[in-house]
């Protein structure tokens, strides 16, 4: 039988004012397997935890009950003390008789609180027979990092792990990396030319000798857990050998079709095999299959592009590969897009071509834009006299299914009132907003500076609609502070619409197994203490996948994930609490009930094999690096094959015995 | 000869009832036949073939507590439950010759060696087994093919028959029996009435229980194909075992809360597939046939060789409760042919 | 003293555990009545932790964890909900309080809603008084009555097969296709044995048949008697099937449903068997009763209502598409009788529950009848700890009809097996085809008709509805 002690803390009058301690500590005496118990003043303090050790030892205890305050203030350390007396730290029990029992029954004649201190800790004192003793998981630690998402978020976190001697592969999924940043022309509130900040970071990562490159790519697949996972990397059929591309770009200037370039939001044109702009990381250009004479027409069509090449890297055959890199860290990164103008029936979003998005205005507005940087409008290549914004589009309004405020309009319409009063200098532009909101470090001068010097007309109220008369748009709305309906003529029409995830977020997610929010964006593990952390160890977060977040903030958060896989790596293996899930492969009915529900994807399938070596059959095997003890498999095993160390069915089962 | 009257049959009935004597007899419980105790003479009915209990349940109950425990400090108090003097005087009114044998076939277990069970046999000693032989048998009856019959009086203390005038010869087969009818002495007169005619069921021509015998002896009959060919639809339920007259084995198993509780005596059955398993994990019956034959072996081979005593009575209560068909009798003759013709046999179809 | 309610709370660790901390720490007074017992996760909390609790003496249980899109493990509340919702679903039917079992959501934020929460249970359950009714199961019945339990009714007839003077059911016309289609198989080795359904030797009356050679192809049969279903011959448990090698089957569309569900749980590969599909038009319940024909009366529960005459996803389909008949159609009996049972109080329904497992015997025959039912080691042959009490007391019998019950919440295709060879005519059919409502109205979800699907009850969706949850 096992001998147990119990300690009985007083704490001060904190537990001894309502509970009579001496009364538990001498009524535990008589439970099964109780050899000791002590009635303490202050069981936390130094000589409190001194004699805790000293009667382990003399009374060679091999199980503790503390009864004393909640587990959540000093399991930890009564199991340290427990470890430094020769235990197992596993055999050490709380029984939190100050927070659910003294503090909350100010019975002063101590009646009630005896009686619940002595249930809970002899419920407690059944429980710990059952405890078995646990040893602290290890495992091995891959010093490489995948970041997902190759824009200034993840580039910052590449650059920053990679600076520290680690290996990086970064993933795009886009000919170029740089992100939406990429498409800005200036930011605010400085405005610096948004290309010139970042493109020596694009560069410098694609140069740096610990940042492995994988551009027009995707995340096919992660396995494994923290320090070890398998990563499968799509790479996507450039149709240019890349190793052998010199980046000359004599295809692109031969090539003899055109098609809309996304990058410019379709305002612009580019060729059939290109580079989506100028300053693309890597220049290696592909050639756009949907278009291409070579895969939608007769293929002896055309091509060009393969005739001029000089190196020879044409390669029309080339098919989709596939690498696996094994990494011990995830850095997900993978940004926002906006809410389309169609989603906008009402503001004429894709009904009139001069009802554009705030993005669209950052390429009007980008010098390598698709007009050079003049403000000309799509539908007709006209300067616009009259712009008119709408902020809000989409943001703060449930009916488009996006409650949250997208964090980055404000500011930006800001920016774009500002650059288009540079550079159309009779232009009038109005802003149609709801508040303002200017959170950030110089953002309210800005945004006064725009008012103020620049011209902007700010109108606080909602825009009912925007429809076509004459030829010209007019915009129908209120302006709360006058009172007064409001209708302008305009020329150009800017909706500042909603940041949104990435369509493909949910996807990827599920392949990595981390949870996102209503909206597809990310959850962090703790929204305030663990901002960069997903709830799967070894994954980590960073940028505008989290949810709407500006620059200086992305790129803060890259940083704070890399240091976060920086402080992974610094450790040559892991050690882990040991509450895991257990199988007892003998009774495995390989029905899988675990392997669906566990929301870590920890449970393994191991091949039961006979002599030979000959397969008999699968059972459940438990990833004890990817497990986190949740216990939603326990409760799912009809036949109790799995069981979750720490919390076992016995030990469950022995406190509800002991009620 | 001694003759119990219909009417003094009835009052015999309720003066054993006044006199706190538990008289169990076969009843209908919803169209069904059963035995069970009851508190009025006019409850009884002994029209029915067969009840659909074994009366092993009034001897050998499913469960049964055996101790009441108490775990304290460093110790644990126990303290015995049952024993003698717990159980009323029982009279098993109309129990069947097939029933009856089953009883005697549960003494030779319980009662064995000096190796008592007490539980059991404080029960036995305190019920008179009368019964009531069958005038009739159904489809699945088979007691001639075991050696017995419906008239037949292991096991029994007293043997009555329906005469043609609807009363009952009474027969006493054990001084127990005498001594009923000694005690209810008032109840019973002297007369002489004939038999009412008894149809026995047919016996199964092709099966003989010797040779059964003969045949299961040889070890290398252990691993015959026929047992996978007869017994593979077998789902192991248990039901069969559950309602055997002659089924014995049971569990120990403490239940209750953690500081107290009951240690209990339980059924259990050899057609569990957990039954027979090993610590180890290792399980010597694995497949169901296995059980099965277990069951087969237990009834005919192990029973009359160990205890002496008839495993089978015949009684058909497990192929009436086998949801899948699984028919003994059907077994019987399949082994009494393969004992006939020796060479090994070779299935081709699994029924 | 006088009697105070015994309430039992299973908490998660990071939010309700640290919410009562919360309560201490701010000194938020509540009623002392409940003793809370830490998991990880609400998604740890399996049934059987509140059954034991009940047995153990406690007259309510709490549980309680994170609100959902709070869980500490992603999405363990979430998976929790899915089983309170059948759990639920299945206390109410068999007429526990609602009261005794209570679910919440609290924060670590929430000390006063835990509070309030500890208040009102205790409350409203010491209205309830003590749950005797749960208590006092234990020592009656059985052992208390020193023999075979009283109530012993068994099913309906007691004599199996058909009586001589009664005909025989003709066969199905397509047996002659079936037996072609078999005897193929096995000549071409595809597969080493055909279950199927034949006559018995002795026996006027249908059992399962193992054709291992063509030439015996002759004994399968099909007709109105064929009501087994023969899947529960396909997991690995049926070692001696399994030895034989690769099988047919003859199945029905509802057999199939059954197959369906092996193949989610992979206890068989789509691959490892061949499914030889039967039309059909309806089975009776007990062939005992055959009279001379299908009269509706006789029909299987599972025939009414059936929309798988036809069988689905066959690789061999015999017999011509069935049309469903008029006895078919309309309320079944079962639903008829569930939806009375849900009309009566809590206390009618337990009334009503309690004479029925009262009489159980504990044989297992309806797990081990049960297709699905397939585990090696099944949670009642598990000793330690022992969750459900193997004697046959009332309390017991309880409980495991509880565990059954639950285990097959959203997987049964209520064959009917269970409650057809019960020997003590429990009405399962009645408590299975319950919580396949409750599956249907929660999820959407039928089981047995998608084998790419999960069962509902290892699955969730983050809008799934409740109104109970506090």
């Amino acid at each position: 039988m096992s001998k147990i002690g119990v300690f009985v803390c007083q704490c001060g009058n904190n537990i001894a004012g309502t509970v009579d301690t001496a009364k538990v500590a001498d009524e535990a005496k008589n439970l099964p397997g109780v050899v000791h118990t002590e009635n303490c003043r202050f069981l936390c303090s130094s000589p409190g935890q001194q004699l805790v050790k000293e009667i382990i030892k003399t009374n060679g205890l091999d199980k503790v009950v503390i009864a004393a305050c909640s587990p959540h203030m000093h399991e930890k350390t009564f199991r340290k003390a427990s470890e430094e007396a020769g235990l197992n730290p596993f055999q050490c029990e709380i029984a939190n008789i100050r927070e659910h029992c003294s503090w909350v029954h100010e019975d002063k004649t101590k009646v009630i609180g005896t009686e619940k201190s002595l249930d809970i800790t002899r419920m407690t004192v059944e429980r710990v027979r059952r405890n078995g003793p646990l040893d602290k998981i290890r495992v091995p630690v891959t010093k490489k990092a995948l970041v997902i998402g190759g824009g200034v978020a993840g580039i910052q976190a590449a650059l920053d792990i990679a600076e520290a001697g680690h290996e990086v592969i970064l993933v795009e999924k886009e000919p170029s990396i740089g992100g939406q940043m990429a498409k800005l022309s200036e930011t605010f509130p400085t405005m610096d030319c948004s290309q010139c900040i970042l493109t020596p970071k694009m560069v410098e990562a694609a140069h740096h000798p610990k940042i492995r490159l994988y551009t027009y790519s995707e995340v096919e697949s992660v396995e494994g857990y923290i320090g070890n996972f398998t990563v499968k990397i799509r790479k996507k059929a450039k149709s240019v050998i890349e190793e052998l591309c010199t980046e000359c770009g004599e295809c692109t200037a031969k090539c003899p079709f055109t098609a809309p370039n996304e990058f410019d939001s379709e305002m612009g044109k580019r060729k059939l095999i290109y580079i989506p702009f100028p300053q693309a990381v890597p220049a290696i250009p592909i050639i756009d299959r949907d278009h291409c004479p070579k895969y939608v027409k007769d293929k002896k069509k055309c091509g060009v592009c393969a005739k001029v090449c000089g190196p020879n890297c044409i390669d029309f055959d080339q098919e989709d590969t596939f690498v696996t890199e094994k990494v011990g860290a995830v850095l997900v990164a993978t940004g926002y897009e906006v809410m389309g103008v169609e989603r906008f029936p009402e503001f004429g979003g894709g009904r009139y071509k001069d009802v554009i998005t705030g993005l669209d205005f950052e390429r009007l507005a980008s010098a390598s834009g698709p007009t050079g940087g003049d403000i000309k409008r799509p539908s007709d290549g006209k300067v616009p006299n009259r712009v008119v914004f709408i902020e809000c589009s989409g943001s703060r309004d449930e009916s488009k299914g996006v409650a949250y405020c997208s964090n980055i309009c404000c500011m930006y319409t800001a920016k774009h009132a500002m650059l288009y009063k540079h550079k159309v200098h009779e232009g009038q532009s109005f802003i149609f907003y709801m508040d303002i909101r200017c959170g950030g470090k110089r953002y309210e001068e800005f945004h006064r500076r725009a008012v103020e010097h620049e011209g902007a007309v700010y109108l606080r109220g909602r825009v009912s609609r925007v429809y076509e008369r004459n030829g010209r748009l007019l915009v129908q709305g209120a302006d709360t502070l006058s009172g007064s309906q409001v209708e302008l003529e305009a020329d150009l029409v800017v909706l500042a619409t909603a940041v949104v995830p990435r369509i493909g977020a949910k996807d990827l997610a599920k392949r990595l197994g981390i949870s996102y929010d209503g909206y597809g964006f990310y959850n962090e593990y703790h929204p305030k203490l663990r901002p960069v952390e997903t709830a799967t160890a070894g994954i980590y977060l960073a940028g505008a996948c989290i949810g709407p977040v500006d620059i200086p903030t992305s790129v803060a958060q890259g940083s704070a994930a890399a240091s976060k896989v920086l402080a992974l790596f610094s450790n040559e293996e892991l050690s882990r609490e040991p509450v895991v899930a257990e199988v007892n492969t003998a009774t495995c009915n390989a029905c899988w009930d675990c392997e669906t529900a566990c929301p870590y994807h920890a449970i393994q399938r191991e091949a039961v094999k006979d002599r030979a070596g000959n397969v008999l059959r699968y059972v459940a095997k438990v990833n004890e690096g990817v497990c986190v003890g949740c216990g939603v498999c326990v409760a799912a095993c009809h036949s109790k094959t799995i069981d979750l160390r720490g919390y076992t069915d016995a030990q469950i089962y022995a406190a509800i015995c002991a009620l | 000869m001694k003759l119990l009257t219909r009417q003094h049959l009835d009052r015999w009935v309720e003066a054993m009832l006044a006199e706190k004597v538990r008289v169990v007899g076969p009843v209908t419980r919803a169209g069904q036949p059963v035995y069970a105790p009851v508190d009025r003479a006019s409850a009884l009915d002994f029209s029915q073939v067969i009840g659909r209990n074994s009366i092993k349940d009034f001897l050998f109950p499913q469960t049964e507590p055996v101790m009441l425990y108490t775990i304290k400090k460093s110790s644990v108090e126990m303290k015995d439950v049952g024993g003698a003097g717990q159980w009323p005087d029982t009279v098993l009114l109309g129990s069947r010759a097939c029933d009856a044998a089953g009883i005697a076939a549960l003494r030779s277990v319980f009662v064995w060696q000096g190796e008592d069970d007490p539980l059991f046999l404080d029960r036995y000693e305190r019920t008179t087994v009368v019964t009531l032989a069958c005038a009739r048998g159904d489809r699945s009856c088979f007691c001639t093919s075991v050696g017995l019959a419906p008239d037949a009086t292991e096991g029994s203390d007293l043997l009555l028959r329906e005469t043609v005038a609807g009363n009952f010869a009474v027969e006493p087969v054990t001084d127990k029996g005498e001594k009923l009818v000694a005690r209810w002495a008032s109840h019973f007169e002297e007369g002489s009435e004939s038999f009412r005619p008894v149809v026995p069921p047919p016996v199964i021509e092709t099966s003989d229980v010797e040779k059964i015998l003969a045949w299961l002896s040889d070890p290398s009959h252990y691993q015959d194909a026929v047992w996978a060919e007869h017994a593979a639809k077998c789902l192991g339920c248990g039901a069969c075992t559950y309602v055997c007259p002659t089924c014995h084995c049971f569990d120990l198993t403490d239940e209750g809360g953690a500081f107290q509780g009951e240690r209990r005596k339980n059924w259990d059955a050899c057609q569990f597939d957990h039954f027979a398993a090993h610590a180890s994990g290792h399980n010597p019956r694995s497949l169901q046939s296995q059980r099965w034959r277990n069951r087969f072996m237990c009834k005919f081979h192990f029973y009359p060789t160990k205890f002496s005593a008839k495993g089978c009575v015949g009684c058909g209560r497990c192929i009436r409760v086998c949801y899948v068909g699984l028919d003994i009798a059907e077994m019987m003759e399949k082994v009494s042919g393969l004992a006939e013709a020796n060479p090994r046999h070779q299935p081709s179809a699994i029924s | 003293m006088s009697w105070e309610p015994k309430i039992v709370a299973f908490v998660c660790n990071w939010c309700t555990y640290a919410g009562a901390d919360l309560a201490g720490v701010t000194r938020t007074q509540y009623r002392p009545n409940v003793r809370l017992i830490r998991v990880p996760c609400t998604g740890r909390v399996d049934p059987l932790f509140i059954i034991k609790a009940f047995e153990q003496g406690a007259d309510g249980v709490l549980i309680s964890g994170c609100h959902p899109g709070d869980c500490h493990y992603i999405s363990g509340n979430l998976h929790a909900k899915r089983r309170w919702i059948f759990f639920k679903g299945l206390t109410d039917f068999v007429g526990i309080e609602p009261e005794r079992i209570q679910y919440a959501w609290v924060s670590a934020s929430e000390a006063n809603k835990w509070a309030k929460m500890v208040d009102q249970a205790t409350e409203t359950i010491r209205g309830l008084g003590p749950f005797t009714k749960y208590h006092a199961l234990k020592g009656t019945g059985t052992a208390a009555n020193g023999g075979a339990c009283p109530l012993l009714v068994w099913s309906e007839a007691w004599q199996p097969g058909i009586p001589d003077e009664v005909p025989l059911p003709e066969d199905a016309p397509f047996v002659p296709a079936l037996r072609e289609k078999a005897r193929e198989l096995l000549e071409k080795g595809e597969v080493k044995v055909v279950i199927g359904y034949g006559w018995a030797k002795r026996q006027r009356r249908i059992v399962p048949v193992f054709i291992t050679e063509p030439g015996d192809v002759s004994r399968l049969v099909f007709n109105p008697l064929c009501v087994n279903n023969l899947s529960v011959y396909l997991p690995r448990k049926q070692g001696d099937i399994a030895k034989l090698g690769k099988p047919a089957i003859v199945a029905k569309g509802c057999d199939i449903k059954t197959i369906t569900v092996l193949l989610q749980e992979e206890q068989i590969g789509r691959d490892g068997i061949v499914i030889l599909g039967v039309s059909c038009s309806g089975v009776i319940y007990r062939q005992e009763l055959w009279a001379g024909k299908a009269a509706p009366d006789l029909l299987a529960p599972k025939c009414i209502g059936c929309d798988v005459q036809t069988p689905r996803l066959a690789d061999h389909v015999v017999g011509e598409p069935v049309a469903r008949s008029v006895e078919q159609q309309g309320p079944s009996e079962v639903q008829r009788q569930i939806e009375a049972l849900d009309r009566k109080s809590p206390g009618e329904r337990w009334d009503f529950w309690a004479e029925h497992f009262d009489r159980c015997i504990k044989c297992y025959a309806c797990s081990q009848v049960c297709p699905l039912c397939y585990c090696d080691r099944c949670i009642t042959e598990k000793n330690n700890p022992q969750w459900v009490e193997t004697s046959a007391h009332p309390q017991g019998n309880f409980s495991w009809n509880l565990v059954r019950a639950i285990h097959l919440a959203g997987r049964c295709t209520y064959c009917g097996e269970c409650d057809r060879v019960c020997p003590a005519n429990i009405p399962l059919n009645l408590i299975n085809r319950k919580l396949a409502v409750v599956s249907e109205e929660a999820f959407d979800y039928r089981s047995g008709y998608d084998e790419k699907a999960h069962p509902p009850m290892v699955v969730y969706h983050p809008d799934d509805k409740e109104n109970f949850i506090r």
